[in-house]
């Protein structure tokens, strides 16, 4: 999924949450990211939103994807009104 | 130009656009009553919006006491502050009951009690015996009641081999003689345009509250279908009737769910003081989300807003302790911890009324069959086209709607959507030949959006129709900031002319596609602000400070607005249904609404 317009497409979510975290990493990190990296973010693209939603909040864990977590977490802290 | 497009065609029996929970219901339903169906979603299905909806669905189920659809009804209507249609509201409470069950029995696991009934939570505006108690109606599965609804509908939609068209942006009806005859989409992997031809186009694309600044909507919800039919010359109905919900998380838009004040959090000022007991008495911060979205702005304009600049509200659900909060409100600590930064079990929630919901939409009535004034006569079904969900305004929400009664509406509106084409389609009957210019409209209408070569962007038209609205069209209104909201919308609107799609490709190109989007925000927040001012009374969700009451004798009467192609707005009107469907209830006179 190496076309950012289809990967901007797919950080439309059905939680508004979900939209700013997703595309709050795509906007800041992505471009800059490892290979690796942006597979991981793009296999977290694919996940269901209560799932995705329980990672981005912390409440659930996932050692793979915690680098990328702790990203999404730093862009929302630092956008607390982008929309 | 157009012939520089590729099309692909398919006929099918029907085609629902949108694959919330109103869309899967009735792609369900359609395809298990044996019509060829095809569901055309922009958005993968179980990412629609609707997997935002944690609150839950009422139902006089009665399985935490006695309760009776009647009392349903009477809130329903009490809520709508009489704007709502009085047959369409007995038929969705009549038929809450049947449709959840079918929905148990599909498979969506709802949370239970200990006796393993379903298990039903108080809601604002929900109450017994006519106003009298408190009910429990809602019922929920844990915080996932959207998403189990969605995964559960879009399952059983695939056994019933309904196909899905995933990813395709809807770009027009096609209208001949005005009747609808099919729509166009764009696929956005590839390119292509595909036209289907159906007997019924069913609308469920949900609402517009991205015309707001501040929204709990996701990025997708941009009321495509409303676009459309305003295209298609027909009129929306009552998009005045904006609903904001009490408590987004300040300064980010994220929804705090109204269950937390079910299970006992409250609000509270700068003073502390639980103010809603002020403003209702009983339900105190139970009321319906209008009663306490406009306290809250009371608080906040008379000074004794909370934060540096006395600008927003406590939520406390400090007191509820950490069982209750992680059992019954999964999700909320951590909302608040990332989204505001707060610790639930040791500071309140900084919150804000924020747009929440479109009582307005399509006109239909009760079998979801799009109607409109033509020749004197108000409910003329329009050939073809059915709308239901968010999209539609039936109306049973009227000038507000009560929490826990839009899953519910999407649900059983949904099933009577299918239940009418069932009656209605011929499964496999013949469809008669489009003509090439049937479908030129819809075709001219993507090119000149796609070569729109101005020098203005997207984000930039957008964000300033997003602030004019939050500034003149949000919870207090008055003639002055409409008029001068409109004459704002006008320049934002004309700016639109000066549009700039940077790219012409047609693959994933999502700045062409949120141009589109744009443009369809734009029609929709014309009808919103004109209507506002267009209506001089307070009802519901629409309070103007200079017309402070309602007026029944004029304006009990739902607003019709057409939009031209340079989105100027005219508007009338067609009568509020002041009678029910069946002789097994009476008619709610108006009353003054008071919680």
């Amino acid at each position: 999924m190496s076309n950012k317009g289809h990967l901007r497409w797919r950080c439309r979510r059905g939680m508004r949450e979900l939209d700013k975290a997703m595309l709050g990493y795509l906007d800041t990190y992505y471009d800059d990211a490892s290979a690796t990296e942006r597979a991981d973010f793009e296999s977290l693209l694919e996940w269901q939103e209560p799932e995705l939603f329980r990672l981005v909040c912390g409440k659930d864990k996932d050692e793979r994807y915690q680098y990328i977590i702790d990203k999404i977490a730093h862009s929302l802290a630092g956008k607390p009104s982008t929309i | 130009m157009t012939n520089a497009y590729k099309i692909i065609d398919h006929t099918y029996d029907v085609v629902i656009v949108g694959a919330g929970g109103a869309g899967l219901r009735a792609t369900l339903g359609m395809a298990a009553q044996g019509l060829s169906t095809a569901c055309i979603t922009k958005v993968f299905p179980t990412r629609s919006h609707t997997v935002a909806a944690q609150g839950g669905m009422s139902a006089s189920l009665g399985n935490m006491g006695e309760d009776h659809w009647n009392w349903h009804m009477y809130d329903t209507i009490k809520g709508s502050d009489w704007l709502g249609d009085q047959d369409a509201i007995e038929y969705m409470c009549r038929e809450a009951v049947p449709a959840v069950i079918e929905l148990e029995h599909f498979g969506v696991p709802f949370s239970r009690t200990e006796e393993g009934k379903i298990y039903q939570r108080p809601f604002g505006g929900m109450t017994t015996n006519f106003g009298e108690g408190t009910a429990q109606r809602t019922c929920a599965a844990a915080d996932r009641t959207g998403h189990a609804i969605l995964h559960t509908l879009y399952q059983q939609s695939l056994k019933h081999h309904a196909e899905f068209y995933i990813e395709h942006f809807a770009i027009d009806l096609i209208m001949v003689d005005g009747e609808c005859k099919g729509v166009i989409s764009l696929d956005l992997a590839t390119g292509e345009l595909h036209r289907y031809q159906a007997h019924t186009v069913v609308l469920a694309t949900g609402g517009c509250g991205r015309t707001y600044f501040s929204a709990t909507s996701a990025h997708t919800c941009t009321g495509d279908g409303n676009a459309m039919v305003l295209r298609a010359g027909l009129p929306l109905q009552d998009m005045e009737f904006v609903q904001f919900h009490p408590t987004g998380i300040y300064g980010a838009g994220v929804l705090i769910t109204e269950g937390v004040r079910g299970e006992g959090g409250y609000l509270t000022n700068n003073d502390g003081e639980r103010f809603m007991e002020r403003y209702a008495p009983n339900a105190k911060d139970l009321a319906s989300r209008d009663v306490v979205s406009r306290s809250m702005t009371m608080e906040i304009n008379g000074g004794r807003g909370v934060g540096p600049d006395n600008d927003h509200c406590f939520l406390n659900l400090m007191h509820l302790g950490n069982d209750v909060i992680e059992k019954r409100l999964p999700g909320i600590a951590e909302s608040a911890r990332i989204f505001a930064g707060v610790d639930v079990n040791k500071e309140p929630i900084p919150v804000l009324p924020t747009v929440h919901y479109n009582m307005g939409g399509i006109p239909t009535n009760y079998h979801g069959e799009v109607v409109t004034l033509k020749d004197g006569d108000p409910d003329t079904v329009v050939p073809g086209l059915m709308a239901i969900g968010e999209a539609a305004c039936v109306s049973v929400h009227g000038a507000n709607r009560l929490g826990s009664n839009s899953l519910l509406d999407i649900v059983v509106f949904g099933r009577a959507a299918a239940l009418r084409a069932a009656e209605t389609i011929k499964p496999g009957s013949a469809h008669k030949p489009l003509k090439p210019e049937d479908s030129a409209p819809a075709l001219d209408h993507l090119d000149r959006i796609r070569n729109a070569s101005g020098a203005t962007g997207t984000a930039q038209i957008r964000d300033t129709m997003q602030r004019t609205m939050q500034k003149h069209a949000a919870v207090f209104r008055t003639g002055e900031s409409l008029e001068q909201g409109l004459e704002k919308m006008r320049n934002v609107v004309d700016s639109f002319d000066d549009v700039r799609v940077e790219d012409k490709n047609l693959i994933w190109n999502t700045d062409l596609v949120e141009t589109l989007e744009l443009e369809n925000l734009l029609h929709q927040a014309q009808t919103i602000i004109y209507g506002a001012n267009n209506r001089p009374e307070s009802r519901g969700a629409h309070a103007r400070d200079d017309f402070e009451d309602r007026d029944d004798a004029n304006w009990m009467k739902h607003t019709l607005a057409w939009t031209d192609e340079r989105a100027n707005v005219t508007v009338d009107y067609r009568p509020v249904h002041m009678y029910t469907l069946t002789d097994d209830c009476e008619v709610i006179p108006p009353k003054k609404r008071v919680y």
